[in-house]
């Protein structure tokens, strides 16, 4: 018998019956339940916004292809709203609008509010004051307020929204990454970094950027979530996209007259769609801060 | 060891202003010259600037006023490109390891780093050197795919002093190297820094305030307070026939482990001072138990006590024309009595 193998095994005991073990335990075991779940919602998001490109049971655009105001049924699975359009068709439509809007801002927004950031938080002086002080100027308006000023002033259409949305989002983006880039400006491995011949934006972007990110990542989910509400408050308010279009905040502005007469369907799901993909985002931001800490890695 | 000088310190300043226009000197007026291959200890306690030496010297920080010539050259007008490449030359080995690796870069990132930017090594060039980096400091290869956290403490000081010799520099700055370390490893990490020394010719710039260690570790002492250095000379003189008060009472701090040495017992009252706006006096004043009137009324320089040994205390020294007596009342320090 080996003599190291009785050891090995009461190390192995003890670690396992140590408070802290189980906790952790535990707590990896829940997150990786939001982060199941929340990737799932928007997999079958993704997968139907997809699938309505090349795919949908009636033209969404098209009027008339039932009744008005047909209720959930055999024929039309969600109903239809008051110029006969097919429901189903519609929402698998608006995910389009809804979800592509909502992904795109959100990289836009994350990738030019983290690079101001890090250059924020890393170079500091002027350059910090500058872009600080740039910011708070557009965070000094509510999301929505600045939002419907803009898409009033430029226009609607999709590009202009995305455009907005990504706007809204840079300062919380720039905020975050310039907090946790300064609070590691002086680590000694931002310093070992630029002894070992790093030049400073590569101790900023190679080094620092990474041990960063966590709590910016995290975030993007939130942000995901307020930008979607927005975009479908636009649409509700008639701001965002023209009114046939098929966008869910749209869709309850179109069936919000109809729910006072019992015809409750036609707000009810666009709503729900709304509902499940910012629950799905909430989902993934609480796993994703997890995720990033490098401790917990392998 | 040659007289060749691999750092010359000349009247090196750092001030830091504070809030209400007051200035923090940190650093104020220092000189040093380190030679190839030498250990030269740089002592103080918490607070003296110690560090801060460190990262003027190595420009991590701007030094406000006085030259730094690393190799020969001046360091003060290096723009960011001359400046990166100067980290060929001179290095430093971080005091606490745990915040001086990237927890994102395994050991072998960290040693390709130095590798690849410094010596625009090819890649399988720099696997075999890394290789034999983590071998040559006491590590296996298999280490090499490790995350710092799954590293001992030594074993991260170990990647650190690898990552610190890997572009071969000839000096190499020791920021308290051991000072986070267990008292058990300790030992091993001061052996490794000295048979790497011998064996790749490193100049050795060790800040520490472990007196035993430095006894240990170098071939010239420089005692710091409060921005200033109050003595400076060959270790044994310095542990044997300390001048300045401060370094008397600091040694006069440290445990000996030796039974029947007598020792000398010169205590200092109270806490370190205050390197806020210093006045122009010596800066043990109101603590020193020798203090003169004459102490407060300017800055001592540094005065000659022997062959290379130099202390800024004109009381001890017996060089104050009128309290010359004083010197002589000064017990003998007896480490050689034993």
């Amino acid at each position: 018998m080996k003599p190291l193998a009785p050891l090995e095994g009461l190390e192995l005991a003890e670690a396992a019956s140590a408070p802290g073990a189980t906790i952790r335990t535990r707590r990896r075991l829940r997150l990786s339940w939001s982060m199941r779940i929340g990737l799932g919602i928007l997999g079958v998001y993704v997968t139907v916004a997809m699938l309505s490109v090349f795919w949908t049971p009636y033209d969404p655009l098209a009027p008339g292809v039932g009744d008005s105001f047909l209720p959930p049924g055999q024929d039309f699975w969600l109903g239809t709203d008051r110029l006969g359009s097919d429901l189903l068709s519609r929402l698998m439509t608006g995910a389009q609008y809804d979800l592509g809007i909502t992904l795109v801002a959100v990289a836009v927004a994350l990738t030019l509010g983290t690079i101001l950031g890090v250059i924020a938080g890393y170079y500091g002086g002027v350059v910090d004051v500058v872009l600080l002080r740039g910011v708070e100027m557009f965070q000094a308006f509510p999301g929505l307020l600045f939002a419907m000023l803009i898409v009033k002033a430029v226009g609607p259409g999709v590009l202009n929204i995305i455009v907005v949305m990504s706007f809204i989002g840079i300062p919380d983006y720039l905020r975050l990454a310039r907090a946790e880039v300064q609070a590691r400006r002086n680590w000694p491995y931002a310093e070992a970094a630029r002894m070992v011949g790093n030049r400073a934006w590569q101790v900023a972007f190679l080094h620092l950027l990474p041990n960063s990110i966590g709590p910016v990542l995290a975030f993007t989910s939130i942000n995901a979530a307020f930008v979607a509400l927005i975009t479908a408050s636009l649409g509700f308010l008639g701001l965002g996209l023209s009114p046939n279009t098929p966008e869910w905040g749209n869709m309850i502005a179109r069936g919000q007259d109809a729910v006072m007469t019992g015809e409750w369907w036609i707000s009810f799901f666009p709503g729900l769609a709304i509902l499940g993909m910012t629950g799905a985002f909430y989902l993934l931001g609480d796993a994703i801060s997890d995720l990033t800490d490098p401790r917990r890695r392998r | 060891m040659s007289d060749y000088a691999v750092l010359q310190v000349d009247k090196l300043r750092k001030i830091f202003p504070l809030a209400g226009g007051r200035r923090l000197h940190a650093v104020d007026g220092i000189d040093l010259t380190l030679h190839a291959g030498e250990t030269l200890a740089l002592v103080g306690e918490s607070g003296s600037g110690k560090s801060t030496v460190a990262r003027c010297v190595t420009r991590l920080i701007e030094p406000t006023a006085g030259d730094v010539r690393i190799n020969g050259r001046s360091i003060r007008p290096l723009d960011s490109v001359a400046l990166a490449s100067l980290y060929r030359e001179v290095q430093m080995v971080f005091q606490d390891p745990n915040a001086s690796l990237n927890p994102r870069l395994s050991v072998r990132q960290v040693l390709h780093e130095p590798l690849r930017l410094h010596l625009a090594m090819p890649r399988d060039k720099r696997e075999a050197r890394a290789r034999a980096l983590v071998e040559l400091v006491g590590l296996a290869p298999a280490h090499l795919d490790r995350y710092p956290h799954e590293l001992s403490g030594g074993q991260r000081q170990r990647v650190g002093i690898a990552r610190a010799i890997a572009a071969e520099p000839n000096l190499v700055i020791l920021d308290e190297p051991t000072a986070s370390l267990d008292v058990s490893v300790r030992g091993q990490v001061l052996a490794l820094l000295r048979r790497l020394q011998r064996e790749l010719k490193l100049a050795y710039f060790f800040i520490s305030h472990d007196l035993p260690v430095v006894r240990h570790m170098a071939d010239r002492v420089a005692v710091m307070y409060l921005g200033r250095i109050v003595e400076i000379g060959p270790t044994a003189e310095i542990f044997e026939r300390p001048a300045h008060p401060y370094t008397r009472a600091l040694i006069a701090a440290a445990p000996i482990a030796q039974w029947g040495v007598k020792r000398d017992r010169l205590r200092l009252a109270g806490e370190i001072g205050s390197p806020v706006d210093p006045p122009d006096a010596c800066r043990l004043v109101g603590r020193c138990p020798l203090e003169q009137p004459s102490c407060r009324t300017a800055e001592p320089a540094l005065l000659t006590v022997a062959n290379g040994h130099q202390a800024a205390c004109p009381i001890t020294l017996g060089q104050s024309a009128t309290l010359g007596q004083s010197a002589l009342d000064r017990p003998m320090p007896s480490q050689t009595a034993a």
